[in-house]
């Protein structure tokens, strides 16, 4: 629960998991650094240097942040139920191609364009979600198992349909979107930003004051006992990867519309994978996804500092940030700290 | 004709043996109750240890041991992290592949100044194959493959180990009231998970082609999950999904001539995969204990 679990204790011992997963990262990312041969502090400093250096780099770091909030909600969502939404990288896509197709309507104003991409891509998501939500209450396949094979379906399927929507076989971008339909922005953001903000606040809202959010969260302590309770579970599940995908299918619809203008088959960027990743850290908190989202974008944009300064692949960012998840994930590794610790101590004791 | 028919018989053999390795892979961490969706990420590091080895030595044997230690240790970071640190099986599994990618890419550019693709290395071993006019090489990894369906399947039926594997996926409280230790036997497990992904990485790698590139197992560990269902956990029966995809895959090459888009064929493992979970979903029978403690 929310109201009732959340106290200041929970919150410390959140915080101090997270700083001590984040330093082992950076040390496991300086161990790489030093075997290549270069100075960990410089790679650090370049990587912070290639997020916030100058407006262009930092507002590149928003714009890479800003897919993995949607991805991050959208994960931390269907959690809540008790649900993998691992098809979230498919659903991204999904949401990306419709609003590449809706963006190249012939429709004048972007007023009624934008929005209605954003609204189709939804849709389009969600009913990929709605979809592994039907097999697994319908004939109890396991949606994560089901979530990875539409990844792939989807990801062949929008390459082929992009090609013939292309009409040439080595097509590798679809027919750009109309003029009208590039989203709005100041200083190169764009209001996909504003967006993800406002889902935030939204799935904040929800999850406080909704009964859905209580009934999903039932679902996801114990299906059977929320079913003798009177809860529909099929129902909740529907709804919780429904709106999950519809999330994961607006990340792609800003990718679309502020950025690439156009469906490329990688436009996710791995949006969807490191979406999972942000939901970790942040603990499913829609409020703490923003923060772990900046973060994962400075990392991913700090990166290609590396490979200017340093010639070093951005890559290492990736080291790092799997590294902090898996770190995070790893739920027995701070008592096994706490306890090693205990024991030098101990045995320091012990010595004098 | 007949060389029509075997090229596509060598290509489908081909095609499955990284789908084999990988998927008897993960048959030994599901079937000792480790869900592993970390086999894209065993087989990314098999292959690129296969391909650093055999640059530095020169020779692909050593480049072959070289990949089945790379991914034996890196399926072993992952065996720390679930069965010591207790991570979420699913989510490690994910974020292995992410880390492997990360790992490669980063080496591949320090070690060779360039990215993506490595320089050409030696091959392993090939078996000369001539029939008439028909004249084509494949690895000696094909033949292994085949034979470490055999050797898995012994193992898990014929030998205390295997039996103990089983347990392990099945009921490890059994395991512990017979004085074994669950934990001990799933490391092995993902040892031999790890050892079996590092062969499919190798054959990718130095026996299909000669070069390591970042993209090369492109979703192959994936698949071979989808294999590992089809075949409900058993090896031969996944070993014979592997075929069977490896031969869709062949086919659908040879049949984009005749207007059959090649993206139908590439969809199907996928597709086969959800309709064989959903339509029989009552004979599909993962291990009880299948991500349990």
């Amino acid at each position: 629960m929310m109201r009732g679990g959340k106290n200041r204790e929970d919150w410390k011992h959140a915080a101090l998991e997270v700083s001590i997963a984040f330093i082992i990262a950076l040390l496991v990312g300086g161990v790489f650094v030093l075997a290549a041969g270069r100075s960990p502090f410089a790679a650090y400093g370049a990587i912070l240097r290639g997020a916030f250096g100058s407006w262009i780099s930092f507002s590149r770091t928003i714009l890479a942040a800003t897919p993995l909030v949607f991805t991050g909600l959208a994960f931390a969502f269907a959690m809540r139920g008790g649900l993998f939404n691992i098809g979230i990288e498919g659903q991204v896509l999904a949401g990306a191609f419709v609003a590449a197709w809706v963006g190249s309507w012939p429709v004048g104003s972007g007023l009624l364009l934008i929005p209605l991409a954003f609204i189709l891509a939804a849709a389009a998501a969600g009913a990929v979600g709605l979809v592994m939500a039907l097999l697994r209450v319908r004939f109890g396949a396991s949606e994560v198992i089901t979530g990875i094979m539409l990844f792939h379906i989807l990801n062949i399927l929008f390459e082929w349909l992009m090609r013939v929507w292309a009409g040439t076989p080595g097509a590798y971008k679809s027919p750009p979107i109309a003029a009208a339909a590039h989203l709005p922005g100041v200083g190169g953001i764009h209001i996909g930003c504003a967006i993800a903000l406002a889902m935030v606040i939204l799935v904040f809202l929800y999850e406080r004051y909704t009964s859905a959010a209580f009934k999903v969260r039932a679902v996801g302590a114990d299906s059977n006992v929320s079913r003798y309770q009177g809860i529909n579970v099929g129902k909740v599940m529907l709804f919780a990867l429904g709106v999950s995908g519809a999330m994961a299918g607006l990340a792609g619809a800003s990718r679309v519309l502020g950025e690439s203008f156009a469906y490329l088959p990688d436009i996710s960027g791995g949006a969807g994978w490191l979406g999972i990743a942000v939901a970790l850290v942040a603990r499913n908190n829609p409020l703490a996804v923003v923060p772990v989202a900046l973060l994962f974008g400075v990392l991913k944009v700090g990166g290609f500092w590396l490979e200017q300064e340093l010639a070093l692949s951005s890559d290492l960012t990736l080291i790092i940030t799997m590294t902090l998840v898996l770190t995070i994930s790893a739920r027995r590794l701070t008592p096994m700290l706490a306890r090693i610790l205990k024991t030098l101590r101990s045995q320091e004791r012990g010595a004098a | 004709m007949t060389a029509v028919i075997l090229g596509l018989i060598l290509g489908a053999l081909a095609g499955a043996t990284p789908l084999i390795f990988a998927a008897l892979g993960g048959l030994c961490s599901e079937r000792a109750g480790v869900i592993n969706l970390a086999l894209e990420g065993f087989m990314l590091v098999g292959a690129f240890g296969a391909v650093l080895v055999t640059y530095v030595t020169g020779s692909p044997l050593a480049g072959l041991i070289g990949a089945v230690i790379a991914a034996a240790v890196f399926a072993l970071v992952y065996a720390f992290l679930c069965l010591d640190l207790r991570a979420d099986q699913i989510v490690a599994g994910i974020v292995m592949n992410l880390l492997a990618a990360g790992i490669c890419a980063f080496l591949v550019k320090r070690i060779w100044n360039i990215s993506q693709n490595s320089p050409p290395v030696e091959k392993l071993f090939s078996i000369p194959i001539a029939f008439g006019d028909f004249r084509r090489e494949i690895s000696i990894l094909v033949p292994v493959a085949f034979v470490a369906v055999i050797v898995v399947w012994f193992i898990l039926r014929r030998t205390v180990f295997g039996l103990n594997l089983r347990a392990a996926g099945e009921d490890p409280s059994a395991l512990v009231a017979t004085g074994v230790s669950p934990r001990r036997v799933r490391y092995f497990a993902l040892l031999c998970s790890g050892i079996l992904c590092g062969l499919g990485g190798a054959f990718l790698s130095i026996g299909y082609l000669n070069q390591f590139m970042t993209t090369i197992t492109h979703g192959r560990g994936f698949i071979a999950i989808a294999a590992l269902i089809m075949g409900n956990w058993r090896p031969v029966r996944t070993a014979a999904a592997c075929l069977l995809i490896g031969a869709a895959y062949e086919a659908g090459y040879a049949l984009t001539g005749f207007g059959v888009p090649e993206e139908v064929w590439r969809m199907l493992p996928y597709v086969l995969t959800i309709v064989v979970l959903c339509v029989f979903n009552i004979a599909v029978r993962p291990p009880r204990a299948l991500g349990r403690f």
